[in-house]
């Protein structure tokens, strides 16, 4: 299939199973619905669709909203690197009535909306360890607002009465962000979507509400027309966009449908092939190939798909899991080839092997060890069950396995169930929708109430490159917050005083060597089980009309959706 | 154009007017950034245009020129120092660059030196910290009117450790304008076995200097700043002799990177442990293939045309404008705009750096001294600019007005173009 000119027209349509776990780029953490927040929320940064993934390009941040990438060059980067001057591009409108400019206030806002306690950014660490004055913004956040049904007055009364010390607006069109150390990395932070500008309409709004999903605005080439989560979703051009202020995206189609209803990996590709879909939305359905697929990624970094998460909060067993030694025990269980060979009849298309570290290759701070090694990764139920006697359970434990209902989920919280019932323990399974997994995950609220013991998601890092922080920091410095994607609120001081060490050092070595010291921490805790580690990329079905389909690493190698186009069906 | 009188006889006692009139200045334009470019003499723009046409086709062998005996002899003569100990490279940035290659720093050795550095000993210093390891400490000077060399010396003090191996400051810090006290640091750090480096590119042609006096080790200066030779010209003293009085260190390990003359077997001959030179280290380092003859030429000249005007005599004239312009800053912005050094007359250099605006945040808005400096270009044309660093206690980044003042500036001149400041700083504010 030989791409063509661009093509004006036609409407996207999407198909599977999936769902955006929030439609509030302040809060969205789903690498498959930024998709979605990539087509109405833009960042100051972000990465551009680059075909070939072994070019730097595809991994490095351009302006997006900015004028160009702060340097010491162009007068943006201070020369102790702890001052970023961005200039903002003009032109950039929001779809409002009267359409109005994105200005330097409307990221001051989005940055205040993440630290939100109402339903906040899953990485807000990444922020508040960096910029000077957030920590402390976040905190007071949540004192005077404590409660998580808080009104959207409540929200922009502390938001607009309080400014964050280290993020200046000198004019509509100029932030410095004031760092509280060098950070190699800040511009990636800056591209993530929660650091998405804010409109002032979204004061009125409680983050991620019906209401706010209603009302949500775009300053990108499409907004967001109808919906209805975990359903359906419809984005139609944004009539106020401009090509002209936009170097990264397209607006080719005419829109983007997304039909989001319960369907297995076959039931989509059948769509897909028979003309009924375009791209499958969620579920991991390839191209046919016949040769074992190699990573095209230049060992570019791998995820943890899937990992499991002990909730170490939770009261269940007496706590039992908020103890080391018996995380610990349950670790030796786990077959992780039997969950290998369940991707591999899904015929997922990607390299993937065993895992046994928090942080996987192509990582900074990636090392290879394992210290839970069982002969050819089978697991090793019995060790388990006398490790759980050892630390007081000889009678075993009651787990509740929480997991997505959808694509290889319940077949992999099966096999994984019936490794710890090998070990004596008992496991419930709690199937959850995929529109509600991660937004349950995120509130540690469930956690605290014990309502899941052990769940299986995945992690993708969240940019490349130097990126020791994009595993450690979400997954596994202490964040009780509701938004959290440390979902087993997991603590332990040693690793946040590690954390912060690593990101205090320039020194990238050195850092290397941090970041590796607390991926064993993680390990030595077995605050998760890393099961399978994933290459870069899947060769994702495409409907016969879908053209110039780029994956992107950072959206975990899901299409930009603002770069394809449509060719008229035969 | 070229001045047509013959200054050679009255160069010494010509009025400053006159000597204005050797610079290749725009009469339209007021100059006041001779830390970032100087004006080069009509003499010296003659001399590389002559030289470089001389060689153009030229066969005759390249090499021995270009190592510029008589050009190095000459100059190394107006600093104090030898032959064997002086080279013309293409800037500050280059010497910096040789110095720091050249020594042997390990993951055991720190460097000491400032916030207030230029990127390229920054640059240069992180480099080699993450090539060899070396540790890299940084002391952020004080700033404003109230500064003392003692205060300066004590913050080296007090960050030397056992690890330090070399410090590094520059001569005249070129964002506060801070003539930095050169022989007492250099005191500190041979009491501690230390090797000094100085990123002097604003200090030739602004003050006289024996190099050798300062008793430094290592000392990288501009050739087309305060010295008006030309664009891509620059000064590179490296110690080769050891003179007790001055510095009685033994001659630091060094290895002249870039150079086509070290042996292709074996070593340099062994480096002298007396005032005798036993190693011609000028020679390995300026040998590096074939060079430009004119630029060299055209540096010389400029030498030697500060040598005519007379070098005390242009110091003197120098910062006694830096003074005035020091003054006359106080007296429209306020003692406390100044970022440079005031009642420490030891510290003054003609470059005076100051906050234009009232508002105190103003002093950490880039944004704001940019287009003041732009205005200044583009509605008055006075060409100064602007500079950024750390003040101590401050989390922010500063930003200030730089006025640099030299030989061929006048009082009226200053007087007019900080007035103009002082209006447009107030209808800024």
């Amino acid at each position: 299939m030989s791409d063509s000119a661009p093509r004006r027209g036609g409407t996207l349509r999407l198909y599977g199973p999936g769902s955006m776990d929030h439609l509030d780029p302040a809060s969205a953490y789903y690498a498959l619905g930024h998709q979605i927040t990539r087509l109405f929320a833009r960042q100051l940064f972000t990465y551009p669709a680059v075909k070939d993934l072994k070019d730097w390009r595809a991994i490095t941040p351009v302006p997006d909203v900015a004028v160009e990438v702060p340097s010491t060059y162009n007068a943006g980067l201070s020369v102790n690197h702890l001052t970023y001057t961005v200039r903002l591009r003009r032109g950039v409108l929001w779809d409002t009535t009267p359409p109005r400019e994105v200005t330097a206030h409307d990221f001051v806002r989005g940055f205040k909306r993440m630290c939100n306690p109402v339903c906040g950014a899953g990485a807000i660490r990444y922020f508040t360890s960096t910029i000077r004055g957030l920590a402390e913004f976040a905190a007071a956040y949540g004192a005077a607002v404590p409660h998580a049904d808080a009104t959207a007055a409540e929200l922009a009364d502390f938001q607009n009465g309080h400014e964050i010390s280290g993020i200046r607006v000198l004019d509509d069109w100029t932030l410095v962000f004031e760092l509280i150390r060098p950070a190699a990395d800040f511009v990636h932070i800056l591209a993530v979507p929660f650091a998405s500008a804010a409109p002032v309409e979204y004061d009125a709004l409680v983050p991620d509400s019906d209401e706010f999903r209603r009302e949500v605005r775009s300053n990108g080439p499409y907004r967001i027309v109808r919906y209805d989560h975990g359903r359906y979703l419809r984005a139609e051009r944004n009539p106020v966009w401009d090509k002209a202020a936009d170097d990264v995206r397209n607006q080719h189609v005419d829109a983007v449908e997304v039909v989001m209803e319960r369907a297995d990996p076959v039931r989509v590709g059948q769509v897909i092939t028979s003309g009924g879909a375009d791209l499958s939305w969620a579920s991991p359905v390839t191209e046919p190939y016949e040769a074992n697929p190699t990573d095209p990624g230049n060992d570019l970094g791998y995820a943890l798909n899937p990992y499991l998460v002990f909730n170490t909060a939770s009261p269940n067993n007496g706590g039992a899991l908020g103890r080391p030694q018996v995380r610990r025990a349950l670790a030796w269980a786990f077959d992780k080839v039997a969950v290998l060979d369940i991707y591999d009849q899904l015929a997922a298309g990607t390299v993937m092997r065993p895992a046994r570290s928090a942080i996987p290759p192509g990582n900074v701070g990636y090392e290879p060890f394992d210290l839970y090694p069982t002969p050819g990764d089978r697991g090793d139920p019995e060790r388990c069950r006398a490790l759980l006697a050892e630390a007081g359970y000889p009678d075993g434990l009651t787990l509740t396995f929480l997991h997505r209902d959808v694509d290889a989920n319940p077949e992999v919280a099966k096999s994984c169930a019936a490794d710890l019932e090998r070990a004596g323990i008992t496991v419930e399974l709690l199937p959850m929708g995929h529109a509600d997994y991660y937004a349950y995950l995120q509130d540690p609220a469930n956690a605290e109430a014990g309502a899941w013991d052990l769940t299986s998601p995945s992690w993708t890092p969240d940019w490349f490159g130097n990126n020791g922080r994009a595993f450690l920091q979400p997954m596994f410095q202490t964040n009780r917050a509701r938004g959290t994607s440390n979902y087993g609120c997991y603590s332990n001081p040693e690793v946040d005083e590690l954390i912060e060490e690593a990101l205090a050092t320039v020194d990238e070595d050195r850092a290397h060597g941090i970041w590796h010291r607390v991926d064993e921490l993680v390990m030595r805790d077995a605050a998760i089980v890393p099961i399978l580690e994933h290459a870069p990329t899947i060769p994702h079905l495409k409907g016969s009309r879908v053209r110039n389909a780029i994956p992107m690493p950072t959206i975990d190698r899901w299409f930009d959706l603002s770069n394809l186009w449509l060719e008229p069906t035969p | 154009m070229a001045a047509t009188i013959d200054f050679d006889t009255s160069l010494a006692t010509a009025s400053w007017e006159a000597i204005r009139d050797l610079f290749a200045l725009d009469p339209t334009a007021t100059h006041l950034n001779t830390g970032t470019i100087g004006a080069m003499p009509h003499e010296v723009v003659e001399t590389y245009d002559r030289v470089t046409r001389e060689w153009a086709g030229s066969l005759a062998n390249i090499y021995p020129p270009s190592l510029y005996p008589e050009y190095r002899a000459q100059i190394a003569r107006d600093f104090g120092v030898d032959q064997d100990e002086l080279v013309i490279c293409h800037n500050a940035t280059e010497g910096i660059s040789r110095i720091v290659a050249g020594l042997d720093l390990g993951p055991d050795d720190a460097v000491l030196t400032t916030s207030h550095e230029c990127f390229s000993v920054l640059s240069n210093f992180n480099l080699a910290h993450n090539r060899f390891g070396v540790r890299v400490d940084l002391v952020t000077l004080p700033s404003g009117p109230d500064v003392t060399s003692e205060q300066i010396v004590a913050a080296f003090e007090a960050a030397l450790t056992p690890r330090t191996k070399v410090m590094a400051f520059a001569a005249t810090t070129l964002y506060t304008g801070t003539r930095m006290p050169i022989r007492a640091l250099c005191d500190l750090a041979q009491r501690h076995g230390v090797i000094t480096i100085a990123d002097a590119a604003l200090l030739p042609g602004m003050v006289r200097a024996n190099l050798r006096e300062f008793g430094l080790d290592f000392l990288a200066g501009s050739g087309s700043k305060f010295q008006c030779g030309p664009l891509g010209t620059g000064l590179l003293y490296v110690r080769n002799k050891v003179f007790p009085e001055h510095n009685p260190l033994p001659l630091p390990r060094f290895w002249p990177v870039i150079s086509t003359w070290y042996p292709l077997v074996g070593d340099m001959p062994k480096r002298t442990t007396t005032s005798v030179e036993t190693c011609n280290m000028g020679d390995y380092l300026q040998s590096a293939g074939s060079a430009s003859i004119g630029r060299a030429a055209a540096l010389a000249k400029a030498c030697e045309l500060w040598n005519r005007i007379g070098r005390g005599r242009i110091e003197e004239r120098a910062l006694e404008l830096g003074w005035h312009a020091k003054r006359r800053v106080v007296e429209l912005f306020g003692e406390s705009a100044l970022y440079s050094p005031l009642h420490d007359t030891g510290l003054h250099a003609p470059v005076v750096a100051f906050k234009p605006f009232r508002a105190p945040e103003d002093a950490w808005n880039i944004n704001k001294v940019m287009a003041f400096v732009d205005r200044l270009e583009a509605e008055h044309r006075i060409w100064i600019r602007w500079v950024e660093f750390e003040v101590p206690g401050s989390p922010h980044m500063h930003y200030a007005a730089r006025v640099c003042t030299h030989l061929f500036n006048d009082h009226d001149e200053i007087d007019r173009a900080l007035k103009v400041m002082a209006r447009l700083a107030d209808e800024m504010s």
